[in-house]
Protein backbone atom coordinates (compact mmCIF):
# COMPACT_ATOMS: atom_id res chain seq x y z
CA UNK A 1 0.00 0.00 0.00
CA UNK A 2 1.31 3.41 -0.89
CA UNK A 3 -0.09 6.77 -1.77
CA UNK A 4 2.62 7.27 -4.36
CA UNK A 5 4.30 10.53 -3.54
CA UNK A 6 2.48 13.83 -3.36
CA UNK A 7 -0.95 14.96 -4.29
CA UNK A 8 -3.98 12.93 -5.08
CA UNK A 9 -2.56 9.83 -6.69
CA UNK A 10 -4.65 6.71 -6.21
CA UNK A 11 -3.12 4.31 -3.67
CA UNK A 12 -1.95 0.93 -4.89
CA UNK A 13 -3.93 -1.68 -3.03
CA UNK A 14 -3.75 -5.44 -3.43
CA UNK A 15 -6.93 -7.47 -3.46
CA UNK A 16 -6.65 -8.48 0.22
CA UNK A 17 -6.30 -4.85 1.27
CA UNK A 18 -9.18 -3.86 -0.95
CA UNK A 19 -11.28 -6.63 0.52
CA UNK A 20 -10.51 -5.45 4.06
CA UNK A 21 -11.40 -1.90 3.12
CA UNK A 22 -14.75 -3.02 1.70
CA UNK A 23 -15.61 -5.07 4.76
CA UNK A 24 -14.95 -2.04 6.91
CA UNK A 25 -16.74 0.37 4.63
CA UNK A 26 -19.89 -1.75 4.51
CA UNK A 27 -20.26 -1.15 8.23
CA UNK A 28 -18.92 2.40 8.38
CA UNK A 29 -21.25 3.57 5.59
CA UNK A 30 -24.35 2.72 7.60
CA UNK A 31 -23.22 4.88 10.55
CA UNK A 32 -21.30 7.50 8.61
CA UNK A 33 -23.26 10.58 9.70
CA UNK A 34 -23.37 9.48 13.35
CA UNK A 35 -19.62 8.85 13.53
CA UNK A 36 -18.99 12.17 11.83
CA UNK A 37 -21.08 13.95 14.45
CA UNK A 38 -19.24 12.20 17.28
CA UNK A 39 -15.87 13.18 15.85
CA UNK A 40 -17.03 16.79 15.52
CA UNK A 41 -18.04 16.65 19.17
CA UNK A 42 -14.59 15.36 20.19
CA UNK A 43 -13.00 18.09 18.11
CA UNK A 44 -15.10 20.75 19.80
CA UNK A 45 -13.65 19.63 23.12
CA UNK A 46 -10.07 19.84 21.78
CA UNK A 47 -8.46 23.22 22.57
CA UNK A 48 -6.91 23.65 19.12
CA UNK A 49 -9.55 22.02 16.98
CA UNK A 50 -12.50 23.72 18.66
CA UNK A 51 -12.41 26.87 16.56
CA UNK A 52 -11.52 24.94 13.47
CA UNK A 53 -14.11 22.23 13.01
CA UNK A 54 -17.56 23.40 12.08
CA UNK A 55 -20.62 21.22 12.64
CA UNK A 56 -20.60 20.17 8.99
CA UNK A 57 -24.01 20.36 7.35
CA UNK A 58 -25.91 17.43 5.91
CA UNK A 59 -24.83 18.08 2.33
CA UNK A 60 -21.14 18.04 3.22
CA UNK A 61 -21.50 14.78 5.09
CA UNK A 62 -23.36 13.16 2.21
CA UNK A 63 -20.76 14.39 -0.25
CA UNK A 64 -17.92 13.07 1.83
CA UNK A 65 -19.63 9.69 2.10
CA UNK A 66 -20.15 9.64 -1.64
CA UNK A 67 -16.42 10.25 -2.21
CA UNK A 68 -15.29 7.50 0.12
CA UNK A 69 -17.72 5.09 -1.50
CA UNK A 70 -16.41 6.09 -4.90
CA UNK A 71 -12.86 5.45 -3.71
CA UNK A 72 -13.40 2.12 -2.00
CA UNK A 73 -16.02 0.61 -4.28
CA UNK A 74 -14.90 1.94 -7.66
CA UNK A 75 -11.19 2.49 -6.97
CA UNK A 76 -11.54 6.16 -7.94
CA UNK A 77 -9.59 7.94 -5.18
CA UNK A 78 -8.99 11.23 -6.94
CA UNK A 79 -11.86 13.21 -5.39
CA UNK A 80 -11.42 11.88 -1.88
CA UNK A 81 -7.66 12.34 -1.80
CA UNK A 82 -8.05 15.83 -3.25
CA UNK A 83 -10.31 16.56 -0.25
CA UNK A 84 -7.65 15.25 2.13
CA UNK A 85 -4.89 17.25 0.41
CA UNK A 86 -6.99 20.40 0.65
CA UNK A 87 -7.63 19.67 4.33
CA UNK A 88 -3.92 19.15 4.97
CA UNK A 89 -2.87 22.48 3.52
CA UNK A 90 -5.80 24.21 5.25
CA UNK A 91 -4.62 22.82 8.61
CA UNK A 92 -1.05 23.92 7.94
CA UNK A 93 -2.04 27.40 6.84
CA UNK A 94 -4.22 27.97 9.89
CA UNK A 95 -1.31 27.03 12.15
CA UNK A 96 -2.82 23.82 13.48
CA UNK A 97 -0.24 21.58 15.11
CA UNK A 98 0.61 18.13 13.83
CA UNK A 99 -0.62 16.48 17.00
CA UNK A 100 -3.98 18.27 16.81
CA UNK A 101 -4.99 16.89 13.46
CA UNK A 102 -3.45 13.56 14.32
CA UNK A 103 -5.91 13.48 17.23
CA UNK A 104 -8.74 13.51 14.69
CA UNK A 105 -7.40 10.33 13.14
CA UNK A 106 -7.16 8.65 16.52
CA UNK A 107 -10.63 9.74 17.44
CA UNK A 108 -11.95 8.20 14.22
CA UNK A 109 -10.19 4.91 14.95
CA UNK A 110 -11.54 4.74 18.48
CA UNK A 111 -15.07 5.23 17.19
CA UNK A 112 -14.83 2.77 14.33
CA UNK A 113 -13.44 -0.27 16.11
CA UNK A 114 -16.30 -0.64 18.65
CA UNK A 115 -18.75 -0.09 15.82
CA UNK A 116 -17.24 -2.95 13.85
CA UNK A 117 -17.17 -5.22 16.88
CA UNK A 118 -20.87 -4.56 17.43
CA UNK A 119 -21.79 -5.22 13.84
CA UNK A 120 -19.62 -8.25 13.15
CA UNK A 121 -19.29 -9.97 16.53
CA UNK A 122 -20.95 -13.04 15.06
CA UNK A 123 -18.39 -13.38 12.28
CA UNK A 124 -14.85 -13.12 13.68
CA UNK A 125 -13.16 -13.57 10.31
CA UNK A 126 -15.00 -10.67 8.71
CA UNK A 127 -14.43 -8.65 11.87
CA UNK A 128 -10.65 -9.21 11.60
CA UNK A 129 -10.76 -8.15 7.95
CA UNK A 130 -12.76 -5.04 8.76
CA UNK A 131 -10.44 -4.03 11.60
CA UNK A 132 -7.53 -4.34 9.19
CA UNK A 133 -9.55 -2.18 6.83
CA UNK A 134 -9.78 0.56 9.47
CA UNK A 135 -5.99 0.63 9.76
CA UNK A 136 -5.55 0.78 6.01
CA UNK A 137 -8.11 3.52 5.65
CA UNK A 138 -6.73 5.69 8.43
CA UNK A 139 -3.18 5.18 7.22
CA UNK A 140 -4.22 6.38 3.78
CA UNK A 141 -5.97 9.42 5.17
CA UNK A 142 -3.10 10.34 7.47
CA UNK A 143 -0.59 9.84 4.69
CA UNK A 144 -2.51 12.09 2.30
CA UNK A 145 -3.28 14.79 4.86
CA UNK A 146 0.21 14.61 6.37
CA UNK A 147 1.96 14.86 3.03
CA UNK A 148 -0.01 17.90 2.09
CA UNK A 149 0.32 19.34 5.61
CA UNK A 150 4.12 19.12 5.39
CA UNK A 151 4.17 20.45 1.82
CA UNK A 152 2.15 23.45 2.89
CA UNK A 153 4.36 24.05 5.95
CA UNK A 154 7.46 23.89 3.76
CA UNK A 155 5.89 26.29 1.31
CA UNK A 156 5.15 28.73 4.13
CA UNK A 157 8.73 28.46 5.42
CA UNK A 158 10.16 29.07 1.95
CA UNK A 159 7.95 32.11 1.46
CA UNK A 160 8.98 33.53 4.82
CA UNK A 161 12.65 32.91 4.06
CA UNK A 162 12.26 34.87 0.83
CA UNK A 163 10.66 37.74 2.69
CA UNK A 164 13.37 37.69 5.37
CA UNK A 165 16.09 37.55 2.76
CA UNK A 166 14.70 40.65 1.12
CA UNK A 167 14.53 42.40 4.48
CA UNK A 168 17.93 41.24 5.63
CA UNK A 169 20.16 43.30 3.40
CA UNK A 170 18.72 46.72 2.63
CA UNK A 171 21.09 49.13 0.92
CA UNK A 172 19.94 52.70 1.46
CA UNK A 173 21.10 55.77 -0.38
CA UNK A 174 21.61 58.42 2.28
CA UNK A 175 22.54 61.03 -0.32
CA UNK A 176 23.95 60.74 -3.82
CA UNK A 177 27.20 58.81 -3.57
CA UNK A 178 26.73 57.75 0.07
CA UNK A 179 25.19 54.38 0.93
CA UNK A 180 24.06 53.13 4.32
CA UNK A 181 23.74 49.42 5.07
CA UNK A 182 22.14 48.78 8.47
CA UNK A 183 22.71 45.15 9.45
CA UNK A 184 20.45 43.59 12.04
CA UNK A 185 20.62 40.05 13.34
CA UNK A 186 23.05 37.22 12.85
CA UNK A 187 25.22 37.23 9.77
CA UNK A 188 25.86 33.83 8.25
CA UNK A 189 27.79 33.19 5.08
CA UNK A 190 24.66 33.10 2.93
CA UNK A 191 23.56 36.48 4.19
CA UNK A 192 27.07 37.89 3.85
CA UNK A 193 27.22 36.82 0.21
CA UNK A 194 23.83 38.34 -0.49
CA UNK A 195 24.89 41.55 1.22
CA UNK A 196 28.13 41.78 -0.75
CA UNK A 197 26.36 41.14 -4.04
CA UNK A 198 23.60 43.68 -3.35
CA UNK A 199 26.05 46.28 -2.15
CA UNK A 200 28.35 45.94 -5.17
CA UNK A 201 25.39 46.23 -7.54
CA UNK A 202 24.25 49.33 -5.66
CA UNK A 203 27.72 50.90 -5.89
CA UNK A 204 27.70 50.46 -9.65
CA UNK A 205 24.10 51.63 -10.04
CA UNK A 206 24.31 54.68 -7.76
CA UNK A 207 27.96 55.53 -8.40
CA UNK A 208 28.60 55.40 -4.67
CA UNK A 209 31.95 56.50 -3.30
CA UNK A 210 31.42 56.02 0.43
CA UNK A 211 29.54 53.35 2.35
CA UNK A 212 28.66 52.99 6.02
CA UNK A 213 28.15 49.41 7.12
CA UNK A 214 26.40 49.66 10.47
CA UNK A 215 26.59 46.56 12.65
CA UNK A 216 24.97 47.98 15.80
CA UNK A 217 22.21 45.39 15.38
CA UNK A 218 24.51 42.41 14.95
CA UNK A 219 24.45 40.60 18.30
CA UNK A 220 27.65 38.58 18.07
CA UNK A 221 30.67 39.32 15.94
CA UNK A 222 33.05 36.38 15.87
CA UNK A 223 35.90 35.60 13.53
CA UNK A 224 33.59 34.22 10.84
CA UNK A 225 31.46 37.36 10.84
CA UNK A 226 34.55 39.56 10.90
CA UNK A 227 35.93 37.71 7.89
CA UNK A 228 32.66 38.12 6.03
CA UNK A 229 32.70 41.84 6.73
CA UNK A 230 36.32 42.10 5.71
CA UNK A 231 35.52 40.41 2.39
CA UNK A 232 32.65 42.79 1.83
CA UNK A 233 34.83 45.81 2.59
CA UNK A 234 37.58 44.59 0.28
CA UNK A 235 35.15 43.90 -2.54
CA UNK A 236 33.81 47.45 -2.32
CA UNK A 237 37.38 48.79 -2.37
CA UNK A 238 38.00 46.97 -5.64
CA UNK A 239 35.29 49.17 -7.10
CA UNK A 240 36.95 52.28 -5.77
CA UNK A 241 34.54 52.88 -2.90
CA UNK A 242 35.44 53.49 0.73
CA UNK A 243 33.58 51.43 3.30
CA UNK A 244 33.44 52.26 7.00
CA UNK A 245 32.13 49.82 9.59
CA UNK A 246 30.26 51.46 12.46
CA UNK A 247 28.57 50.29 15.63
CA UNK A 248 30.96 47.59 16.77
CA UNK A 249 30.03 47.10 20.42
CA UNK A 250 32.74 47.19 23.14
CA UNK A 251 32.10 43.52 23.92
CA UNK A 252 32.50 42.53 20.30
CA UNK A 253 35.61 44.68 19.94
CA UNK A 254 37.18 42.87 22.90
CA UNK A 255 36.23 39.49 21.46
CA UNK A 256 37.83 40.32 18.14
CA UNK A 257 41.03 41.55 19.76
CA UNK A 258 41.16 38.46 21.93
CA UNK A 259 40.78 36.34 18.81
CA UNK A 260 43.87 38.08 17.49
CA UNK A 261 42.28 39.29 14.26
CA UNK A 262 43.86 42.09 12.28
CA UNK A 263 40.93 44.38 11.71
CA UNK A 264 42.71 47.44 10.41
CA UNK A 265 41.15 46.81 7.02
CA UNK A 266 37.65 46.93 8.46
CA UNK A 267 37.98 50.73 8.81
CA UNK A 268 35.91 50.83 11.97
CA UNK A 269 34.49 54.03 13.37
CA UNK A 270 32.46 54.53 16.56
CA UNK A 271 28.76 55.02 16.14
CA UNK A 272 26.57 55.23 13.08
CA UNK A 273 26.65 59.02 13.43
CA UNK A 274 30.45 59.02 13.35
CA UNK A 275 30.33 56.74 10.34
CA UNK A 276 28.02 59.06 8.45
CA UNK A 277 30.20 62.08 9.27
CA UNK A 278 33.40 60.33 8.17
CA UNK A 279 31.78 58.94 5.05
CA UNK A 280 30.45 62.39 4.20
CA UNK A 281 33.93 63.88 4.36
CA UNK A 282 35.30 61.06 2.20
CA UNK A 283 32.51 61.74 -0.27
CA UNK A 284 33.14 65.47 -0.16
CA UNK A 285 36.84 64.93 -0.84
CA UNK A 286 36.01 62.70 -3.80
CA UNK A 287 33.58 65.26 -5.18
CA UNK A 288 36.14 68.04 -4.72
CA UNK A 289 38.70 65.93 -6.60
CA UNK A 290 36.28 65.37 -9.45
CA UNK A 291 35.40 69.06 -9.60
CA UNK A 292 39.04 70.11 -9.52
CA UNK A 293 39.93 67.65 -12.23
CA UNK A 294 37.08 68.88 -14.37
CA UNK A 295 38.10 72.51 -13.98
CA UNK A 296 41.69 71.60 -14.79
CA UNK A 297 40.47 70.26 -18.12
CA UNK A 298 38.64 73.45 -19.02
CA UNK B 1 48.19 42.19 -30.86
CA UNK B 2 49.82 44.54 -28.39
CA UNK B 3 47.53 46.36 -25.98
CA UNK B 4 47.42 50.06 -26.95
CA UNK B 5 48.70 52.58 -24.42
CA UNK B 6 47.22 56.07 -24.84
CA UNK B 7 48.81 59.25 -23.56
CA UNK B 8 46.74 62.12 -22.22
CA UNK B 9 48.78 64.93 -20.72
CA UNK B 10 51.10 63.29 -18.26
CA UNK B 11 48.80 60.32 -17.80
CA UNK B 12 48.97 57.00 -19.64
CA UNK B 13 45.68 55.23 -20.21
CA UNK B 14 45.26 51.54 -20.93
CA UNK B 15 41.82 50.18 -21.64
CA UNK B 16 41.81 46.42 -21.49
CA UNK B 17 39.33 44.87 -23.90
CA UNK B 18 38.77 41.11 -24.20
CA UNK B 19 40.58 39.27 -21.41
CA UNK B 20 44.31 39.55 -22.20
CA UNK B 21 46.39 36.38 -22.17
CA UNK B 22 49.05 35.92 -19.51
CA UNK B 23 51.73 36.76 -22.09
CA UNK B 24 49.91 39.95 -23.07
CA UNK B 25 49.73 40.96 -19.42
CA UNK B 26 53.47 40.46 -18.99
CA UNK B 27 54.16 42.43 -22.18
CA UNK B 28 51.85 45.21 -20.95
CA UNK B 29 53.70 45.43 -17.66
CA UNK B 30 57.07 45.80 -19.46
CA UNK B 31 55.72 48.23 -22.04
CA UNK B 32 54.01 50.44 -19.44
CA UNK B 33 57.07 50.71 -17.26
CA UNK B 34 59.16 51.71 -20.27
CA UNK B 35 56.62 54.27 -21.41
CA UNK B 36 56.38 55.82 -17.93
CA UNK B 37 60.14 56.36 -17.94
CA UNK B 38 60.24 57.58 -21.57
CA UNK B 39 57.36 60.02 -21.28
CA UNK B 40 57.96 60.98 -17.65
CA UNK B 41 54.26 60.25 -17.10
CA UNK B 42 52.98 60.89 -13.62
CA UNK B 43 49.93 58.70 -13.69
CA UNK B 44 48.76 55.40 -15.21
CA UNK B 45 45.13 54.35 -15.43
CA UNK B 46 44.28 50.75 -16.25
CA UNK B 47 40.63 50.43 -17.18
CA UNK B 48 39.16 46.95 -16.70
CA UNK B 49 35.51 47.88 -17.35
CA UNK B 50 35.11 45.40 -20.20
CA UNK B 51 36.64 42.46 -18.37
CA UNK B 52 34.18 40.05 -16.80
CA UNK B 53 36.82 38.05 -15.02
CA UNK B 54 40.06 38.84 -13.22
CA UNK B 55 41.93 35.71 -12.18
CA UNK B 56 44.79 35.45 -9.74
CA UNK B 57 47.42 35.99 -12.41
CA UNK B 58 45.70 39.10 -13.75
CA UNK B 59 45.27 40.44 -10.22
CA UNK B 60 48.89 39.87 -9.36
CA UNK B 61 50.07 41.48 -12.60
CA UNK B 62 47.87 44.52 -12.00
CA UNK B 63 49.33 44.85 -8.50
CA UNK B 64 52.83 44.50 -9.90
CA UNK B 65 52.14 47.10 -12.57
CA UNK B 66 51.07 49.51 -9.85
CA UNK B 67 54.20 48.77 -7.84
CA UNK B 68 56.68 49.09 -10.71
CA UNK B 69 54.99 52.25 -11.95
CA UNK B 70 55.30 53.69 -8.44
CA UNK B 71 59.00 52.80 -8.40
CA UNK B 72 59.35 54.73 -11.65
CA UNK B 73 57.92 57.84 -10.05
CA UNK B 74 54.27 57.70 -11.15
CA UNK B 75 51.08 56.36 -9.58
CA UNK B 76 48.71 53.80 -11.07
CA UNK B 77 44.98 53.38 -10.59
CA UNK B 78 42.90 50.35 -11.55
CA UNK B 79 39.44 51.49 -12.56
CA UNK B 80 36.13 49.97 -13.61
CA UNK B 81 36.12 46.67 -11.70
CA UNK B 82 32.58 45.36 -12.29
CA UNK B 83 30.38 44.25 -9.37
CA UNK B 84 30.45 40.59 -10.42
CA UNK B 85 34.22 40.70 -10.81
CA UNK B 86 34.69 42.33 -7.39
CA UNK B 87 32.35 39.73 -5.88
CA UNK B 88 34.27 36.83 -7.40
CA UNK B 89 37.62 38.31 -6.41
CA UNK B 90 36.53 38.79 -2.80
CA UNK B 91 35.33 35.18 -2.76
CA UNK B 92 38.69 33.98 -4.02
CA UNK B 93 40.54 36.20 -1.57
CA UNK B 94 42.10 38.23 -4.40
CA UNK B 95 42.69 41.86 -3.64
CA UNK B 96 44.31 44.89 -5.19
CA UNK B 97 45.53 46.06 -1.82
CA UNK B 98 48.10 48.79 -2.04
CA UNK B 99 46.87 49.99 -5.42
CA UNK B 100 44.51 52.85 -6.09
CA UNK B 101 41.09 51.89 -7.34
CA UNK B 102 38.24 53.97 -8.72
CA UNK B 103 34.76 53.41 -10.01
CA UNK B 104 35.51 54.44 -13.59
CA UNK B 105 38.03 56.19 -15.83
CA UNK B 106 36.87 59.67 -14.90
CA UNK B 107 37.08 59.02 -11.16
CA UNK B 108 40.50 57.43 -11.65
CA UNK B 109 41.83 60.45 -13.54
CA UNK B 110 40.48 62.76 -10.83
CA UNK B 111 42.06 60.58 -8.16
CA UNK B 112 45.49 60.67 -9.80
CA UNK B 113 45.13 64.37 -10.50
CA UNK B 114 44.55 65.03 -6.80
CA UNK B 115 47.71 63.23 -5.73
CA UNK B 116 50.57 65.58 -4.88
CA UNK B 117 53.04 63.97 -7.33
CA UNK B 118 50.72 64.34 -10.26
CA UNK B 119 49.75 67.98 -10.10
CA UNK B 120 50.56 68.54 -13.74
CA UNK B 121 48.03 66.09 -15.20
CA UNK B 122 46.08 67.70 -18.05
Amino acid sequence: MSVNGRGATAPKLNSAELNSLREFWDVYETQFAEIGAEIAQDAAAHPELATFVGAGDGDEVAESRERIAQAINDGDWADYLADMVAAGSRYAESGLSFSAWFATGRSLRSKLVPLLIDALSEEPERLAEAVRGVSIFIDLVILAVGDSFIDAKERIITEQQDVLRGLSTPVLELRPGLLLVPLIGFIDSERALLLTGNLLEAIAAKRARAIVLDITGVPAVDSAVANHLMQTVQATQLMGAHTLVSGLSPENAQTLVRLGLDLARLNTVGTLADGVVSASSILKAAEARAAEYESSLA
Amino acid sequence: MAIPILKQGSTLIVSLQAEPTDAEFVALQRELTERVTQTRAKGVVVDVTSLDVLDSFATRTLREIAQTVTLCGARAAIVGVQPEVAFAMAQLGLSLEGTLTALDLEDGLALLHALPQVTSVT
